[in-house]
């Protein structure tokens, strides 16, 4: 689903682009009394999370569903639903509540925890919805990420480059 | 049950919709209705049967488009299926909050629906898309 890079350089969010993601997901748990929402990338790691679990259970919360969701990919893949094909959404039902979890992008996953007391077609809609107002802040970040490395990389070079010089002046020929 | 779900998570905007839709179905000529995603899951919910109806208001839209598709036709955005003795069916399609829904109605007997049907979608709109 994800290339290698992603894990190496999760995104990034600015004060205020965790802003407006903070209000995202505030606008969506009201819209649809979720009592848990939560943004996790693909390997876990929580990004925000509005609920009322602990920090440490949002925490190991995040990391399941990712693994989860990621399972849920590889047995797509199994069936030979790759790339646009994938399966991009995940739902797991009980008796009192549920678990709906839906991919942005390809970093990033969005988890709804919802009740008896609302019904999915309402979770989707308002989840599709968040999904876009979180991809455009994902498509920021991720220009931003590029940058960084692109820069990384030159500093690298530059750094390379004035080592050798040194070198050489400390060892001609 | 533990304590992360509570019955106070009702949400407003269900609740608003719940209302839309028993007053649409308490009108005299309408014997059901029910409020669905395009591919068929119910948006708002009533009575027991309700699913099966959003479900079959999916699959009618899904095979309408097709049909539309196939003869090179525009988008279809509403179904209407009369029987024999008079009862009708409506599928209609509009986009709330940036996704498509279907708001489907059973009428008891032939009616001059199109009022009706822009009226509730209209409240349906206002009520999702605060």
């Amino acid at each position: 689903m994800a290339d290698v890079s992603i894990h190496n350089h999760p995104l990034q969010f600015s004060k205020s682009q965790q802003q407006e993601l903070d209000s995202s997901l505030m606008r969506l748990a009201d819209r649809i009394a979720a009592p848990l929402v939560m943004v996790t990338d693909i390997s876990g790691r929580l990004i925000l999370y509005r609920g009322r679990l602990s920090t440490s259970q949002s925490t190991a919360l995040a990391a399941l569903a990712a693994g989860s969701f990621g399972a849920g990919v590889e047995m797509g893949n199994f069936l030979g639903l790759r790339g646009p094909n994938a399966f991009r959404q995940q739902l797991h039902e009980g008796k009192a509540a549920n678990l709906f979890t839906i991919a942005i992008d390809e970093e990033l996953l969005l988890v709804v925890a919802y009740t008896q007391r609302t019904t999915l077609g309402l979770v989707r809609v308002y989840s599709q919805t968040a999904q876009e107002e979180i991809m455009e802040l994902v498509q920021v970040a991720k220009e931003e990420r590029t940058t960084a490395n692109r820069l990384d990389d030159m500093d690298r070079d530059e750094f390379g480059l004035a080592l050798t010089d040194q070198l050489d002046e400390l060892f001609p020929d | 049950m533990y304590r992360m779900f509570t019955a106070n998570d009702v949400s407003n905007i269900f609740e608003q919709l719940t209302e839309i839709m028993t007053e649409l179905v308490g009108l005299k000529d309408v014997q059901a209705a029910v409020l669905s995603t395009e591919d068929g899951l119910s948006i708002q919910r009533l009575s027991p049967g309700d699913p099966q109806l959003a479900a079959v208001a999916g699959f009618m839209l899904a095979a309408a488009q097709q049909s539309f598709a196939m003869l090179g036709l525009e988008v279809a955005t509403e179904v209407v299926i009369r029987s024999q003795d008079r009862q009708m069916l409506v599928c209609h399609v509009f986009i709330v909050s940036g996704s498509k829904a279907i708001l489907t109605i059973v009428f008891k007997q032939r009616v001059q629906y199109a009022e009706l049907v822009k009226k509730t979608v209209r409240k349906i709109q206002q009520t999702m898309e605060k």
